[in-house]
């Protein structure tokens, strides 16, 4: 079923295992040599800037490839035009399917360029060869049908997340075409086949028989708990509600059982912590932190509390204290939590992100020109940001 | 870590029975790192709070006074300095690790702070008086100086971008393209100086061994604001364009020499796409020359395309290989 050598990815888990007890210093350097050698990898996989190069190269050659093609054969197929752009994708995904064969590409920027191009031409194909009064549920069908083929094929993550959502899209257009009683129940039937999911890759067995979707796995858990909260969160379910039921709401009216949606908002996230930190789970506590951000926005929609700078300098107050407490608590571990770094080869460190974003965040505007004013915090690039 | 493999590769004779014990003994008391989510919570809270005392300064400027404010504003960042000092270690030019993740926040507070000082003492009581180049020069003193006092990378990026916006320039990733006018002679102009500048600057971090890792943010900067001037030049000038395209090979025969010689990935990335769209620019405008846009020109660009991006593939292959030969020396 992978389109990637089984064996190969085996040996590739093991030379990060071995790579990460190499850098805790269990292991020796000869050691690590040595394992590197009994267990090859043949695969070509080269550094991320470089990825990142072949798939831009890869994304220009495929659309010029298209490009050309059109250009040759457009007065030949004319009104079936969709079916060059099906049978390009098509050709796309041979190409994607000669290059791990034969050159053994491995997450190497052209097989993930090839096989996004491939796909996304093929569905938008279909789409378009469909008629006009298809109903939607046929389309998220057809993308769920391809991308869990995909996702299969390459244990692709993004193949993956298209799935997990496409699949959640065809409940909800069933859901919709029921009736009134279909789509009150809409949202609820929708988280719950979130978290069903979820409860699915939880206990799904990633170790041994899947163990390389492993990465799929983890993504379809993130994605699951996001749509999960989006379902039941209280300014999706409004505005989504006015949009597909023509509910025509105005400012200040509310939806049905606005209680249980607003429950749902603002508990959610925060079980996420919960559960986080007791079951130690890393995916869990990540989301719920993002998903704070919902709660905070879900409130300031409907709710003025209080001049939003005066939120905001209260806000920065509470978490820079609660950051400084947890800091300062858990620098000798407790109870196995630390706030010291494990692994200080962060990738983000390598490149040195966080400057990048502190100098992004923090941006001056340029030019004190003449008749240069205090303008809202923007004049000198103090405190504000543009904007203000 | 999983013991058991280790246990299997054990048998297998690759590693020693200590090794194993070492593995088995890290992974039984595995902690869990809280670390980047309690960064990113303080960082997210100093963003907030510095734009929240920024906004509430400036609304309420007509009833608390503006001693008041600035007051406390300058109390605010003294007292950010002040803790950042005692907390710090002995100078040196080599890199010396921040004491701890507050101090990295509290410095980065400190600084915009000041910067924000500056700015307001100058629009209220014009200290500087009609020299505006004065009062922005000032907090760039500050903040570099503080970059290089305190060994902040995140500072001395402040620094540089507020050089830029010194000189004219917007150099921030997000917005160097969006709020920059690059029809502008004179901003072509000072991006190139300002480019040229910074990798100088980046090259004598290394060379006289003064904080030999700032260089790699230098480079960056001073790598991209190059690149991307001497390419609108290109695009601008219609008859000296040559010039330009001299200069932008250099610069980019440059970057190749030193990313093989610092085995530097990154930089490989980025004089090759830079140099592809500059590239890519004089081969349209030749065959633009060449033929009137008829169908001919147009095949002859797309088979330009596929044809040097399979080109450029296999180039970025063959480096991958090249840098990584050399590394494993």
């Amino acid at each position: 079923m992978l389109a990637y050598k089984q064996e190969w990815l085996d040996n590739k888990v093991l030379h990060e295992e071995a790579e990460e007890a190499y850098k805790q210093q269990c292991i020796s350097k000869e050691e690590k040599e040595r394992i590197f050698q009994a267990y090859p990898v043949p695969f070509y996989t080269p550094n991320i800037y470089i990825r990142i190069g072949l798939f831009l190269l890869t994304v220009i050659i495929v659309l010029f490839s298209l490009g050309l093609l059109g250009l040759m054969f457009i007065q030949l197929v004319k009104e079936s035009w969709q079916g060059l752009i099906i049978f390009f994708g098509l050709l796309t995904y041979g190409a994607l399917e000669f290059m791990i064969h034969e050159t053994k590409h491995h997450r190497s920027g052209v097989d993930d360029a090839l096989l996004w191009t491939s796909i996304s031409l093929f569905l938008s194909g279909c789409m378009m060869a469909l008629p006009q009064d298809t109903p939607y549920l046929v389309y998220c069908l057809v993308i769920f049908m391809t991308t869990v083929y995909a996702a299969l094929r390459f244990a692709d993550t993004l193949m993956s997340i298209a799935a997990v959502i496409a699949l959640l899209g065809c409940l909800f257009y069933a859901c919709i075409n029921m009736g009134t009683a279909g789509r009150i129940a809409a949202p609820l039937l929708l988280m719950i086949a979130s978290y069903g999911i979820y409860a699915w890759a939880r206990k799904w067995d990633w170790k041994t028989t899947w163990r390389h979707y492993k990465h799929c796995g983890s993504i379809i858990e993130i994605t699951t708990l996001l749509t999960g909260y989006l379902s039941v969160n209280y300014l999706v379910v409004r505005e989504a509600s006015n949009e597909f039921f023509d509910l025509n709401l105005e400012p200040g009216q509310s939806i049905p059982a606005a209680w249980l949606f607003w429950i749902f908002t603002i508990l959610i996230p925060l079980a996420y912590i919960a559960a986080g930190i007791w079951k130690k789970n890393v995916i869990l506590l990540r989301t719920g932190l993002v998903l704070i951000a919902g709660i905070v926005l879900t409130i300031k929609q409907y709710h003025h509390m209080a001049p939003i700078e005066l939120e905001m300098t209260l806000g920065g107050l509470v978490m820079i204290g609660i950051a400084y407490v947890l800091i300062r608590y858990l620098k000798t571990p407790k109870h196995d939590f630390t706030s010291q770094e494990i692994d200080n080869t962060h990738l983000l460190e390598k490149v040195q992100g966080e400057s990048l974003v502190v100098s992004e965040s923090f941006t001056p505007t340029p030019a004190p020109a003449p008749g240069f004013n205090f303008g809202g915090g923007t004049g000198g690039g103090g405190g504000a940001q543009g904007g203000w | 870590m999983h013991p058991h493999t280790f246990e299997r590769l054990h048998a297998e004779g690759l590693i020693s029975e200590s090794s194993v014990e070492k593995v088995k003994a890290v992974s039984a008391n595995k902690l869990f790192s809280l670390h980047w989510e309690l960064k990113t919570v303080l960082y997210l809270g100093v963003l907030l709070l510095s734009t929240g005392l920024g906004i509430l300064v400036y609304k309420n400027i007509d009833t608390i006074g503006h001693q008041v404010i600035l007051l406390f504003i300058a109390a605010v960042s003294a007292g950010c300095f002040y803790y950042c000092n005692k907390r710090k270690q002995p100078f040196s030019f080599s890199k010396v690790p921040a004491p701890d993740a507050l101090s990295d926040y509290l410095l980065v507070l400190g600084c915009l702070t000041f910067v924000s000082f500056i700015a307001y003492i100058q629009f209220q009581y014009a200290i500087f008086g009609n020299h505006l180049r004065l009062a922005g020069f000032i907090p760039l003193v500050v903040l570099f100086f503080c970059a290089y006092y305190f060994d902040h990378l995140g500072v001395l990026s402040l620094a540089i971008t507020n050089l830029a916006a010194w000189m004219g320039i917007v150099v921030t990733p997000l917005r160097i393209l969006r709020e920059n006018d690059f029809n502008s002679e004179t901003l072509i102009f000072t991006g190139i100086t300002l480019g040229v500048l910074l990798i100088a600057a980046g090259e004598l971090s290394r060379y006289r061994n003064i904080k030999a890792h700032f260089r790699f943010t230098y480079m960056n900067i001073g790598a991209h604001v190059l690149f991307i001037s001497l390419l609108a030049g290109m695009f601008h000038f219609e008859h000296q364009f040559y010039l330009f395209i001299m200069a932008l090979t250099g610069t980019a025969l440059y970057f190749y020499k030193q990313a093989l010689k610092d085995h530097s990935f990154y930089f490989m990335l980025i004089l090759t796409l830079y140099s592809y769209i500059g590239l890519s620019y004089l081969v349209i405008r030749l065959l633009m020359l060449a033929e009137d846009i008829d169908l001919g020109a147009v095949y002859l660009i797309l088979f330009y395309f596929i044809g040097s991006g399979v080109g450029l593939i296999l180039f970025l292959i063959n480096l991958n290989k090249k840098i990584k030969q050399n590394a494993g020396i």
